[in-house]
């Protein structure tokens, strides 16, 4: 690829995703196989040829740049691109195909905001990417999604503000929408409220209810693509924005820490897994905050691992999901027999996850706490430790030990539908499985890929037997403990509290007392001063429909004839599709302003 | 064939914890007698032997603990907790 060719990996998969309603069976299989693919290896081509690509001007005064490309964006956009594969193989059986599209938006969206090189671009794609992943869980028709839906979208809209007012609040001290990394040592209103927003797609404590929340509502493929790109590319943008910014630090370890303590407590199995998403992204939003070479290097690389195991992780209890139709450990258990396959990719990625030798984690996690220990952070240090090994204790053991043995939880019927997964996703988690043991026994592999130069060898002698120890005795606790950690019948509270409960409150006092006073003072108003009012309205309007309208063409009737007639194409009563129409107009429209 | 392996397993719980007994317990020796070139980063794993197993043992009953006190605390709800 020259340097004057430039195609948007984003542009391909907007492309690819707007052919797939109009293609049936075989021709929608071979573009479900084949634009991941092209997108892949356009990728790869765009990351052997470092710059800045696609600049262009945007109204006279504004420079759009689509395509920056460096090491720190092309190990992410590799990654997004070799998920978008796993994912799309992994979703080959779902029948609605607005999955896949509003995947694929997702994507692109995912992928433009990882190749960008200015705020008013991140802010497009960061909006497409929280859309379009609000049709993902839109997509499933279990309970409560809808509902889950919408506190998804309400939560990243008002992030997405938070955002744009970091932005233009920037732009007015600045003059420039550049996105470079911000100075720690003068900090302004702007860099909070831009770090806030990258933050809260990050699931950074406080701002981290809406992932369990959506991830364990969203379809079985959904949840697959959602696990992998939200918080990854939020980490990226934090990764150029924010990186050595001690804050993070802080908030990393102790979303690590919050996260692994949920996870113990939780009974639903996707739940359970966002849970230790926000967990081990703890580890990265705090190698971001280290900031040192190896931190980032940490970071990056932990990244890349934890998109292939966590969504094989997603894949195995997806699997559970899509055979039985039930996602809670009381409900299941001792599927051994049943699903010895997917056991087994659940046991690879929970060994991956638990930084086993030879598997992802192992090679990656130890880089971030190696190197807050070389950055004299001993208890940030030691915090992490004591997380990696609640990581083993819930995801290694406690997670396949309740779904797949001891004692069975499952209705006849469960039983009876408890099978292996079909085959296509079958071949995505083998994929998934496959490159996780690549990435732990071929180093050269991921780190040649990281953003600085390595030195670090994780196999040394210290680290492979504090990783015995570990192991060895998280598995001796897990026996005595077991029962401390059984799942039960519950939800637990968090500060989601705040929105949900918080809003049927405020709804209970908007029906109660508000809607009183405010019949009452429209009683009051109707009675004395409406009265006249509504007289000579009621003259002007007739007078106005019937003398003047008919004197000039008829206007007002052939809209209000229009007006109903587009109503009930539009308007079936359904919010997300008139939403879901409504944002493509938006999109032409904003299309046609940009190019004609 | 590895389903009634996993059967095995599910069945034989005494066997399976036997092999972890034993398996810990070789770790622990190896560490102990074995091990000497590791590149300590602190003070605390360079003189305290077998830092990691007591390490590891506190961090599984401090994060179940916590675990436990905060669901106790009011945290666990019923499933129909927001179902008005």
């Amino acid at each position: 690829m020259t340097s004057d060719l430039f195609i948007h990996p984003s542009l391909l998969l907007i492309i690819g995703a707007m052919l797939l309603p109009l293609t049936k069976d075989l021709t929608r299989r071979f573009l479900l196989l084949v634009v991941p693919l092209i997108v892949f290896i356009d990728v790869m081509a765009l990351n052997t040829n470092s710059g800045i690509h696609g600049v262009v001007t945007f109204m006279g005064s504004w420079t759009l740049t689509f395509g920056r490309v460096d090491s720190l964006s092309a190990i992410f956009g590799f990654i997004m691109a070799l998920m978008c594969i796993i994912g799309t193989i992994y979703s080959l059986n779902v029948k609605n195909v607005w999955v896949q599209v509003a995947a694929w938006f997702y994507v692109a969206g995912s992928l433009g905001a990882i190749y960008c090189g200015d705020y008013i671009t991140l802010f497009l794609f960061w909006e497409m990417m929280a859309f379009a992943s609000t049709f993902l869980v839109w997509c499933n028709k279990e309970k409560g999604a809808l509902q889950a839906g919408y506190r998804y979208l309400m939560v990243h809209t008002t992030g997405g503000v938070i955002l744009l007012l970091g932005f233009v609040l920037r732009y007015q001290a600045v003059g420039n929408m550049d996105f470079v990394l911000l100075n720690e040592g003068s900090t302004h209103l702007y860099t909070w409220l831009i770090m806030a927003g990258l933050m809260l797609n990050a699931a950074v404590f406080p701002l981290h209810s809406w992932l369990p929340d959506a991830y364990s509502k969203a379809s079985v493929a959904g949840a697959v693509f959602m696990c992998a790109f939200t918080t990854k590319t939020a980490v990226y943008t934090l990764a150029r924005g924010f990186a050595g910014f001690d804050i993070l630090i802080y908030l990393g370890v102790f979303m690590a820490i919050y996260g692994i303590v949920y996870a113990m407590m939780e009974n639903d199995i996707r739940r359970l897994l966002a849970w230790e998403i926000v967990s081990q992204v703890g580890y990265m939003v705090a190698g971001v905050g280290i900031g040192t070479a190896l931190a980032i290097n940490g970071a990056c690389a932990h990244a890349f691992a934890h998109i292939l195991y966590k969504s094989l992780l997603f894949m195995a209890a997806g699997a559970v999901v899509h055979a039985t139709g039930k996602s809670k450990l009381t409900e299941l258990g001792g599927l051994c027999r049943k699903m010895p396959l997917t056991l087994i990719f659940l046991l690879v990625g929970g060994v991956s996850v638990s930084a086993f030798p030879w598997f992802s984690g192992f090679v990656s996690k130890s880089m971030i706490i190696t190197a807050s220990f070389e950055s004299h952070l001993i208890i940030a240090g030691f915090l992490l430790s004591m997380v990696s090994v609640g990581t083993f204790f819930v995801a290694g053991l406690r997670l396949p030990y309740y779904l797949f043995f001891g004692e069975s939880h499952c209705s006849e019927e469960t039983k009876e539908k408890a099978v292996d997964p079909p085959w296509n996703m079958t071949l995505a988690m083998t994929i998934a499985a496959g490159l996780c043991l690549l990435v732990g026994c071929y180093l050269p592999f991921l780190y040649n890929m990281l953003p600085y130069a390595v030195e670090y060898n994780p196999y040394n002698t210290g680290h492979v037997v504090e990783t015995l120890q570990i192991i060895a005795f998280t598995v001796l606790a897990f026996i005595f403990l077991k029962g401390f950690v059984k799942p039960t019948n519950t939800i637990n509270l968090d500060l989601d509290w705040f929105y949900r409960r918080g809003g049927q409150y405020f709804l209970k006092l908007a029906s109660g007392p508000i809607q009183s006073v405010d019949t009452a003072w429209g009683k009051l108003y109707k009675t004395v001063g409406m009265a006249d009012l509504l007289a000579s309205a009621k003259f002007w309007s007739w007078f106005d429909w019937n003398v003047i309208d008919t004197i000039v063409d008829g206007t007002a009737r052939s809209f209000l004839g229009i007006g109903r007639r587009v109503t009930v194409v539009l308007q079936k009563g359904q919010i997300q599709q008139t939403l879901y129409i409504s944002l493509t107009f938006a999109a032409i429209l904003l299309a046609a302003f940009i190019w004609l | 064939m590895i389903a009634e392996f996993f059967e095995k397993i599910n069945r034989n719980g005494l066997i399976v914890r036997l092999f972890c007994y034993i398996f810990a317990a070789g770790v622990l020796v190896y560490t102990l007698f074995f091990v000497h070139h590791a590149h300590p980063h602190t003070w605390l794993e360079a003189n305290v032997p077998a830092f990691w197993t007591i390490f590891t043992l506190i961090a599984c009953v401090v994060l179940v603990g916590i675990a436990r006190l905060y669901g106790a605390a009011g945290i666990k709800r019923k499933e129909d907790y927001y179902d008005i």
